[in-house]
């Protein structure tokens, strides 16, 4: 026998693909050719890609020549006559099922207008950073470690790093630094020279020429190559630009900042306002030049957040390394953590991932996070999911009505595929209303919603692919929630039917009773853990911190005062004032921080120097601000010998070592002189440690901390008495515009400063606590309908149950049950799921509660009762109901 | 008019069928028309074309053997109807007579042959 020769066989999918849509007297001889073409081809070209090219010789045949006309041709069958009829039935049903039609289609409105507002918000927040021209290849650089048992990541490089990527690392194209919130960067007193009152301006930023070089921010006026390089050269945003100047041209004009007019800044360029999407905030551009701390190589000078563009296609692990090669050969520290084994990488974040990816990064500028982009979006689509459901459960509960037009139709010539369409059309049109009706509340809505999440987000009507999206998702919500039901309803048995053969099937009420379950699970689940959140945000607001945060006035820039003491002096007269200081540093995030390498005196063992918070407070900062010492004293104006006195937090004392603090010497890091690289130091006695007291937020565990006196009249921190606070606000002020005229008065108040800190948590929490209202209005909705759906059944034998002495909560006890075995089901589901979603939330939070059985019980409670409240209704009415009525009927 | 009209592709399509006589299946027609005409041509238009032809009854067409190499598929082969040939004919024809008519002195290149 002569062996078969092998044959290659194209894809089947396409072949199957083919044979669907190809009529089937052209399919012997187009299959035959098809096949032979691609012999040839296989041998020609090679067996992938003969399978390549054989996917477009396929779809060459769907036209509809080829099309096999009983079985796809939709001109035929369904005609647009038809399409007109089925719309009508449609209204029809819409118009006779007024309940049922209201509930699907509330739900499905507010389900998709959830999803309209909270894609809105994500495709906001997923935009940052992304308009940049050539973005693919800019980056942040930062720096991931984990030392001696500390771990973090920090996006603030020192001085050096910028220049010495640009020159030492060839794929490294450009690298700018930017350096918010340093001298003349910080928050600003701001003039025109000729002028004598002062604004306040903050958003201030240094920034090395090739900033604007790398990040093209549109320059309204001013050329852009020649910006940033002299010193006291500035930019200013436009609004700024209006604001200060009018209608006047900017450029060229000079400011004053901080009273200093031997170094006005000169107007060299005004740039387009940022977008709302880019993680910068400034207002104000200086050049770099004009900071003499940025010229110096100082490795251990980490101020400067620093950029990097890359040579196009260039791989980022591979600078990195080379980074990481650039502080081992220069940066001693560096190299001495390492060879201590410690871990220390760089890391280039690509600049979009900057504002959702930097949660564990501290810095300048609130960013973003990640994790409540899924938690959102998750919990708006569950809210849609929920509506779909109701469609679902509603359509099959009541299919049973509609089986005999169903097997009419049938009967009379219709058929599967039209019914199909019919009922298609039906949940198209339902939610196309659903759609009108959520675009207008989502427009009602928006203003609130901005207020809710601190943004400015606007319907996108100008652009196409909105139209796009939105009748995509109805048509594409339509098709989907109706296709179970279709299917199920245009699968009757005609013959049956028509007999009154009908039972609505056992396997359709109970695929509905896991419906309803899954339903209440989520919202059970989205309850608790609401409930989780409105209890850490609670128990963050109440935790003891160490200090009294309540009436403690932040008089903040008081270091213009040619003479702060006499402002000292001044407050302490004012009756309503209790206690006065005088400090930069203050408990609570957006303060002056710090970190300084501290030691035992004498110790030259560099494992045991440790980084510490070293705050430069006065004689008055710890009793004004509450804080309880464990041992020693105070700061006294007695001692003068204080001035090389130091003051420990318990953490600073754990972390030192020490096992007898009080008269201990300690030394702390000054300076590194760049020319001889020595470094000096200076030696303190440590006077008392003080209970440890939180000054960053709750997020983070407490840490070491020093306290010096000295570091002058930064901000002035004024603690009122509880009576008086309104009439202490206006004194304090008094006495600021008698000593400083023309200068606004600013102040913050400790606690809500405080409260500041958790804005975005405050955020999140009212708007899940929205989505969860929402969540379980839509479940409850569903409930109502399918209760009400039920009583109507079985006011039959409702009927007959009265008649034979049932009692009203007997026949509520009856129609309920069901429903409420079914909660008490999803309860128990929602119950280990809340548990461990809110347990992965608190993670974050290194002081936190521990969830409360209180909290599923309150959770499943409330599900339960608005459950039972909402089939009460009906069922107490059907209970109500005279018996001769229901009976009657059912003659 | 209509029922003897043939457009560019199908007049070729025709020829070709002509001319490879009982090897005119789709797959060799298609290779026919790109060799000699050298443009390329999709199978799934020969298929259209031919059938439409043989539905306004200018081809015929029967079936040959199956073959592995085909799928187990049999082959369509096409023939010229006695049809085709006269509208073959009238092709030729016309062309021919709107040749004749047009005078040498206003072509440039060279018209005998």
């Amino acid at each position: 026998m002569v062996e078969d020769p092998k044959y290659y066989e194209p894809p089947r999918r396409l072949l199957r693909l083919l044979r669907w849509f190809c009529a089937e007297h052209f399919l012997d001889e187009v299959e035959g050719d098809l096949w032979e073409l691609f012999q040839e081809e296989v041998e020609r070209y090679g067996e992938a890609r003969a399978r390549r090219r054989f996917y477009g010789l396929t779809v060459r045949y769907f036209r509809p020549y080829f099309f096999d006309r009983n079985h796809l041709s939709f001109q035929t069958i369904i005609t647009p006559d038809m399409i007109r009829h089925f719309f009508k039935l449609a209204f029809r049903q819409l118009r006779r099922q007024r309940l049922y039609a209201l509930i699907n289609i509330s739900g499905f409105a507010l389900g998709l207008a959830a999803c309209i507002l909270i894609g809105l918000f994500l495709n906001h927040e997923l935009s940052y950073d992304n308009f940049f021209e050539g973005e693919k290849n800019l980056y942040r650089v930062t720096i991931s470690f984990d030392v001696e048992g500390r771990n973090g990541h920090s996006a603030v490089m020192s001085t050096p790093v910028a220049r010495r990527m640009q020159e030492d690392i060839p794929e490294v194209l450009h690298a700018a630094r930017l350096a918010p919130g340093m001298y003349d960067a910080g928050t600003n007193q701001v003039r025109r020279p000729n002028e004598l009152e002062n604004r306040y301006e903050d958003g201030f930023t240094y920034a090395d020429s090739a900033f604007l070089t790398m990040f093209d921010f549109p320059l309204i006026e001013g050329n852009r190559a020649h910006q940033l390089r002299d010193p006291y050269t500035m930019l200013l945003t436009e609004r700024k630009a209006k604001a200060l100047f009018g209608s006047e041209n900017p450029v060229g004009q000079q400011l004053v900042l901080n009273n200093s007019e031997d170094n006005a800044y000169t107007i060299t360029g005004v740039l387009a306002d940022l977008p709302s999407n880019t993680h910068f905030q400034f207002d104000y551009v200086l050049a770099m030049s004009s900071n003499e701390a940025s010229k110096q190589d100082n490795w251990g000078y980490n101020n400067f957040l620093t950029y990097a563009e890359l040579a196009p296609g260039t791989d980022p692990e591979v600078v990195e390394g080379k980074i990481k090669d650039m502080f081992m050969a220069n940066h001693d520290n560096f190299r001495s953590m390492m060879e201590a084994g410690n871990r220390i990488e760089p890391v280039l974040q690509p600049i979009r991932d900057v504002h959702l990816h930097s949660s564990d990064i501290g810095g300048y500028w609130q960013h973003g996070n990640f994790q409540y982009i899924y938690l959102f979006g998750g919990v708006a689509l569950f809210i849609l999911l929920l509506a779909g459901i109701n469609f679902v459960n509603l359509s099959t509960a009541r299919s049973s009505l509609r089986a005999l037009e169903t097997g009419m139709r049938r009967v009379l010539g219709s058929m599967w595929r039209q019914l199909m369409a019919q009922f298609l059309v039906e949940s198209v049109l339902l939610s196309f209303l659903a759609l009108m009706l959520a675009v207008l509340l989502a427009t009602a809505v928006l203003p609130f919603f901005n207020e809710l999440i601190g943004r400015d987000l606007q319907l996108p009507w100008t652009d196409p692919r909105w139209y796009l999206l939105i009748f995509g998702s109805a048509l594409g919500l339509g098709l989907l929630v109706g296709a179970y039901p279709a299917v199920f309803l245009s699968g009757y048995e005609p013959l049956k039917v028509l007999k009154g053969y009908l039972r609505s099937g056992r396997s359709a009420s109970r695929f509905r009773s896991q419906l309803v379950v899954f339903q209440f699970t989520v919202a059970v689940a989205l309850v608790a853990g609401s409930l989780v959140v409105r209890e850490q945000l609670n128990y963050l607001q109440h935790q003891n911190l160490g200090f009294d945060k309540e009436q403690l006035l932040i008089v903040e820039g008081t270091y213009i005062l040619d003479q702060p003491e006499v402002f000292r002096e001044q407050l302490q007269q004012v009756p309503a004032v209790r206690s006065v200081s005088m400090s930069g540093y203050v408990p609570v995030e957006g303060y002056f921080r710090n970190g300084v390498s501290t030691w035992r005196t004498g110790s030259t063992d560099e494992s045991e120097h440790v980084p510490l918070e070293k705050w430069y407070i006065d004689q008055e900062y710890l009793s004004t601000l509450g804080m309880e010492f464990v041992a020693g004293r105070d700061f006294s104006r007695e001692f003068l010998t204080d001035s090389a006195a130091i003051i420990l937090n318990e953490q600073a004392v754990k972390e030192l070592g020490l096992k007898e603090p009080v008269g201990t010497r300690i030394s702390s890091y000054t300076y590194m002189d760049p020319q001889t690289g020595e470094i000096y130091h200076e030696d303190y006695t440590v006077i008392g440690v003080v209970k440890d007291f939180h000054f960053e937020s709750l997020r983070s565990d407490i840490q070491g901390l020093s306290l010096a006196l000295g570091g002058g009249a930064i901000n002035t921190l004024v603690r009122l008495s509880t009576e008086e606070v309104e009439r202490g606000i206006e004194a304090v002020e008094a006495v600021w515009s008698d000593l400083a005229p023309g200068q606004p008065f600013r102040y913050q108040f400790l606690d809500e400063q405080y409260q500041r800190m958790y804005a975005f948590e405050q955020k999140a929490g009212s708007v899940m606590s929205v989505l969860t209202g929402l969540a379980i209005f839509v479940a409850c909705l569903g409930l109502f309908a399918l209760a009400t759906f039920i009583a109507q059944q079985r006011q039959h034998e409702v009927g007959i149950r009265k008649v034979l002495g049932a009692s009203t909560s007997e026949i509520v006890i009856l129609l309920t049950k069901h429903f409420v075995l079914l909660v008490l089901i999803a309860i128990l589901l929602a119950t280990p799921l809340a548990w461990w979603l809110s347990n992965n939330w608190l993670a974050d939070f290194a002081y936190r509660i521990d969830v409360q059985w209180w909290v599923f019980v309150v959770a499943g409670g409330l599900a339960l009762l608005l459950a039972v409240f909402t089939m009460s209704y009906q069922a107490v009415r059907s209970a109500w109901m005279n018996p001769v009525d229901t009976i009657r009927l059912g003659e | 008019m209509k029922g003897t009209h043939l457009g560019e592709f199908e007049e070729i399509l025709l020829l070709a069928v002509a001319a490879l006589q009982e090897e005119a299946y789709g797959l060799a027609i298609m290779k026919e028309i790109t060799e000699q005409a050298g443009r390329k041509v999709t199978l799934s238009a020969v298929h259209a074309a031919a059938n439409r032809l043989e539905e306004k009854g200018f081809l015929k067409a029967e079936f040959g053997e199956k073959s592995a190499r085909r799928g187990g598929k049999r082959k369509k082969i096409y023939r010229v109807s006695l049809e085709g040939q006269y509208a073959l004919r009238a092709a030729f024809e016309l062309r021919q007579r709107m040749w004749q008519r047009i005078s040498p002195s206003s072509f440039q290149i060279d018209l005998s042959w």
